[in-house]
C-alpha cells in the first residue's frame, strides 16, 4: 500500500503541481485547501505525512499543526513562503517536524518527504537507558519509572540517536544528517528547536537537564547512563 | 597638585553645566562687595560720631570742672590773704568727685608743675589707681605752653583700653601752677563700637545669605522654563516624540514652549509618516514575498515537470521548455535576493547568533563551492593563523557572505588559486577570500556595493549571479555590526575582507591585512 500524503495549501495550483510530482512518485495524495478541510482530510484520510502550508483561510497553519499534534506524531513539514525567521520557528515550535521553503523544486520536496517518512530499524539491543528514562526500540516506546513519555517519530528518533552512541558528541549538522536526513548544510534551528521540544517531554526540569545535554559551542549529547 | 586640578576641572565643569551656580556665585560676590563697603563706610561713621561726641562731652567737662575748681582756690582766700592750700585741695577733689558726671572717668590728678618756687606747696594728689604713666610730657608741655584753654591728647590705657587724657592749668594762690589732668577710659565707646560692628557683620552676612537665596529663588523661576525646555528637548532627542512643553502665560518663556512645541510637532509628524512608509514597505516586502513565492512555486514545479518531458516534445517546444526551466531559475534567484535586500533595507533583518568556530565556517563555505571551483579548475587553500575557538556569529549570514565572496573570486579569478583568510584579536573576527585574476580598477571598486552592477557587462558570467550579491553581504555584514572592505588592483586581483566585531565591542581593527601576507616567522 502506497503512503499516503496529505497536502494543504489554499492556493490549488501548488496542490496540484505538487500532487502530480508525489503521484509520479508512488505516493496516495490528497489536497486540503482551508485549515478547517485540512483537519477533517487528516482525520478521514489518515496520512502517513502532512505538508503542510502556513497560511490558510480558516484556520492557520500554526493552529493546524498544533491540533494535528495533540493526538498524532504524524510527521508534519510546513511549506513556508515567508521566510521570516519567526514563522518558521513558530511553526517548529508548534510541532512540525521540518520545513520547506518556497518556492522549492521537487527533488528536494521529495527528499525531504522521503527521509521524514523514513523511520529507525531497531538494532539489536531491546532497550536503552538514558538517565532514568528507558527507550524500548521494540516497542517504540519511551518510558520513566514505568510511566510512558508520548513522543513524535522524530523525537524518537533524535533521542535514540543520541542514547545509542552515548559517549559521542553529536553536532547539529551530524544530527541535521542523521536524524532529518539533510545531505547538505541546512538549518542548525530545527535541531535547536526539537531538542527544546524532546527536553520538555522528558526532562525533569527543562533549565537543568539531565537526558539531552548541551555542549556549549558542539552540539548535544545523551546524559549519563548509570543511574547516581 | 593631581588631586588639586582634578577638582579644579570638576568644578569647572560643573560651573560650566550649572547656569543657576554662576548667577548665584556672582550676585553673592557682588553683594559681599556692596556690603563690605557699606559696612566700612557705616562703621567708619559711627566710630568717628561716637568718639567725637565723647570726645567734646570730655572737653566740655574738663573745662566745667577746672573753671569750679579755679574759682574754689580763688575763693580759698581769707581776708587776711591766706590759704589753706591742702584745705582748698581737699576741697577741690571734692568738688571735681562731684562735678564731673561724664561716663568713663577712670581718674583725676593736680599736679604740681615742676620747676618753680611759691611760698608755700601743695602737695600734688592724685585719685585713687590713677595711670599716671599714661600722662605724656607732651600733654603737660602743651598746658603749660597754652594755660587758657584745654588740652586733649588719646592715650593708651593699661590692658590697652582706648582712652583721653585732658588738662588744663590750674594757679592755686601762693602755691604756684598745677596741672589739673583727667584720664577718661573708652572702654565703653569701644565696646558699643564692637558691638554696632558686630551687628553690621551679622546684617551684612544675613544680607550676603539672603541675597543668594533671593537670586537662587528667582534664577530657579526665571530659567525654569529653560531647564524644561532643556530636558524635554533631551527626552525628544532620546526619541520620545510625544514629549511637549506645559504652556504657562504668555511671556518670553511661553513663546520658547510654544515654538518648542511646534517644531516637536512637526518633527513628530514627519517621522511618524516615514515610520508608517516603513512599516508599509516592510509590510509590502513581506506580502509581496508570499504572494510571488506562492504562485512561483506552481510555475516552478509544472516548468520542471514540462522540462522533465522535454524530450516528447518536437524541437520548438522542447528549445521553449529548456528556457523556461533557465528563466524561472534565474527569476527565482533574484526574486529572493531582492526581497532579502529588502527585508535588510527595512532593518526587518534580525540576527541569529549561534557558537561556531570561524575556521570551520570558512571551511564549510570552501567545500561548498568545491564543485564550481572544480569545474573553472580553481585551487581554493585556507589559511587560519586564527579564529579556531568559538565565537558568537550569525553563521546563516557569514556563509551567504562568504560563498558571495567565493563565488565572485572564481568568476573574476581566471583559474588562478583563490586564498581564504580567517583570523582573529581581541575585539574582531576576520574573514578575507583574495584571488589573482583581472582584479578592477578605483572606479570600479568604488561601485562594487552598487546594486546590478557589475564589473564589466560585456564578460560572460560563469555563476549567474544577479549583480546584487554583494549589496546583500553588505547588508548582511551592517546587520552583524561589521565591515567589508575591498582591495583590488587591474591584473593583481582583488580582496574582500569581511571584519566582524565580537559581542559587545564597537571599535575594532581588523586582525587581518588587506590584501592579508604570509607572515614572515624568523
Amino acid at each position: 500500500m502506497n503512503s499516503r500524503v496529505l497536502i494543504v495549501d489554499d492556493d490549488p495550483g501548488i496542490g496540484e503541481v505538487v500532487e502530480l510530482f508525489l503521484r509520479a512518485e508512488g505516493f496516495d495524495t490528497r489536497v486540503a485547501t482551508s485549515g478547517p478541510e485540512a483537519l477533517i482530510a487528516f482525520d478521514e484520510y489518515h496520512p502517513n505525512l502532512v505538508l503542510l502550508d502556513l497560511n490558510l483561510p480558516g484556520l492557520d497553519g500554526i493552529s493546524v499543526c498544533r491540533t494535528i499534534r495533540e493526538s498524532s506524531g504524524t510527521p508534519i513539514i510546513m511549506l513556508t513562503a515567508r521566510t521570516d525567521t519567526q514563522d518558521i520557528i513558530h511553526g517548529l515550535e508548534a510541532g512540525a517536524d521540518d520545513y520547506v521553503e518556497k518556492p522549492f523544486n521537487e527533488k528536494v520536496l521529495v527528499a525531504r518527504i522521503k527521509a521524514c517518512m523514513r523511520r529507525p530499524v531497531p538494532n539489536s539491543t531491546d532497550a536503552l537507558l538514558v538517565g532514568d528514562v528507558v527507550i524500548d526500540l521494540r516497542g517504540h516506546t519511551v518510558s520513566r519509572d514505568g510511566e510512558p513519555i508520548s513522543l513524535t517519530p522524530l523525537e524518537f528518533e533524535l533521542l535514540h540517536t543520541l542514547a545509542a552512541r552515548p559517549t559521542e558528541v553529536f553536532s547539529r549538522e551530524a544530527l541535521l544528517e542523521q536524524v532529518w536526513g539533510y545531505q547538505y548544510k541546512a538549518d542548525t534551528r530545527l535541531v535547536n528547536v526539537h531538542v527544546q521540544r524532546l527536553r520538555s517531554k522528558i526532562e525533569r526540569d527543562v533549565d537543568d537537564p539531565k537526558i539531552v545535554l548541551t555542549v556549549r559551542g558542539i552540539g548535544y549529547r545523551a546524559g549519563e547512563t548509570n543511574p547516581a | 597638585m593631581t588631586i588639586f586640578r582634578r577638582i579644579a576641572r570638576r568644578f569647572r565643569s560643573y560651573w560650566l553645566s550649572s547656569l543657576r551656580l554662576r548667577m548665584v556665585a556672582v550676585s553673592l560676590g557682588l553683594s559681599l562687595v556692596a556690603v563690605v563697603i557699606l559696612g566700612g563706610v557705616l562703621s567708619y561713621t559711627i566710630e568717628r560720631n561716637l568718639f567725637e561726641s565723647r570726645r567734646n562731652q570730655i572737653i566740655a567737662e574738663t573745662q566745667a570742672v577746672s573753671g569750679s575748681v579755679q574759682a574754689q582756690f580763688d575763693g580759698a582766700i581769707d581776708a587776711r590773704g591766706f590759704i589753706d592750700v591742702e584745705g582748698a585741695n581737699a576741697l577741690a577733689q571734692n568738688t571735681i568727685r562731684a562735678t564731673t558726671n561724664s561716663p568713663g572717668l577712670s581718674g583725676f590728678a593736680l599736679l604740681r608743675v615742676p620747676g618753680q618756687t611759691s611760698d608755700q606747696v601743695m602737695t600734688s594728689t592724685s585719685s585713687v589707681n590713677f595711670p599716671v604713666d599714661v600722662v605724656s610730657a607732651n600733654l603737660r608741655t602743651a598746658i603749660h605752653d597754652d594755660r587758657a584753654n584745654v588740652h586733649v591728647q588719646s592715650v593708651e590705657l593699661p590692658g590697652g583700653i582706648p582712652g583721653i587724657a585732658t588738662g588744663t592749668n590750674i594757679d592755686v594762690p601762693t602755691a604756684g601752677r598745677y596741672d589739673l589732668v583727667f584720664v577718661y577710659t573708652l572702654a565703653d565707646v569701644a565696646q558699643n563700637l564692637a558691638f554696632v560692628q558686630y551687628a553690621l557683620g551679622i546684617g551684612g552676612i544675613l544680607f550676603v545669605a539672603f541675597t543668594g537665596l533671593i537670586v537662587w529663588t528667582v534664577s530657579t523661576r526665571a530659567i525654569r522654563p529653560i531647564m524644561m525646555t532643556a530636558a524635554t528637548a533631551e527626552r525628544f532627542a532620546a526619541g520620545n516624540l510625544g514629549e511637549r512643553i506645559s504652556v504657562e502665560g504668555h511671556d518670553v518663556s511661553a513663546t520658547l514652549a510654544t515654538s518648542f512645541n511646534r517644531m516637536a510637532e512637526s518633527i513628530e509628524g514627519q517621522i511618524t509618516t516615514l515610520a508608517t512608509l516603513s512599516t508599509l514597505q516592510q509590510q509590502f516586502v513581506s506580502d509581496v514575498s508570499h504572494e510571488l513565492r506562492t504562485p512561483l512555486t506552481t510555475i516552478k514545479l509544472a516548468t520542471s515537470m514540462l522540462y522533465q518531458n522535454r524530450k516528447s516534445f518536437d524541437k520548438d517546444t522542447k528549445r521553449a521548455a529548456e528556457l523556461l526551466e533557465v528563466q524561472v531559475a534565474r527569476f527565482e534567484n533574484l526574486l529572493g535576493e531582492l526581497l532579502e535586500l529588502s527585508r535588510i533595507d527595512a532593518g526587518a533583518a534580525d540576527l541569529e547568533s549561534e557558537q561556531v568556530s570561524p575556521a570551520s565556517v570558512a571551511q564549510a563555505c570552501i567545500d561548498n563551492v568545491a564543485t564550481l571551483a572544480a569545474t573553472h579548475k580553481t585551487p581554493i587553500t585556507l589559511h587560519a593563523p586564527g579564529g579556531h575557538g568559538v565565537v558568537e556569529l550569525d553563521a546563516r549570514r557569514i556563509r551567504r557572505i562568504l560563498l558571495n565572496f567565493l563565488s565572485n573570486a572564481i568568476d573574476h579569478g581566471e583559474g588562478k588559486p583563490i586564498e581564504v583568510w580567517v583570523d582573529s584579536n581581541a575585539d574582531a573576527v576576520s574573514f578575507a577570500v583574495r584571488d589573482h585574476g583581472v582584479g578592477m580598477t578605483e572606479t570600479e571598486v568604488d561601485r562594487v556595493f552598487d546594486r546590478f552592477w557589475r564589473a564589466d557587462p560585456s564578460r560572460q558570467r560563469k555563476t549567474g549571479g544577479t549583480g546584487l550579491g554583494l549589496a546583500i553581504a553588505a547588508g548582511d555584514a551592517r546587520v552583524h555590526g561589521g565591515v567589508i572592505d575591498v582591495w583590488s588592483r587591474p591584473n593583481e586581483g582583488a580582496c574582500f575582507r569581511l571584519t566582524l566585531p565580537r559581542a559587545g565591542v564597537t571599535e575594532f581593527v581588523s586582525p587581518l591585512g588587506l590584501p592579508p601576507e604570509e607572515e614572515t616567522h624568523a
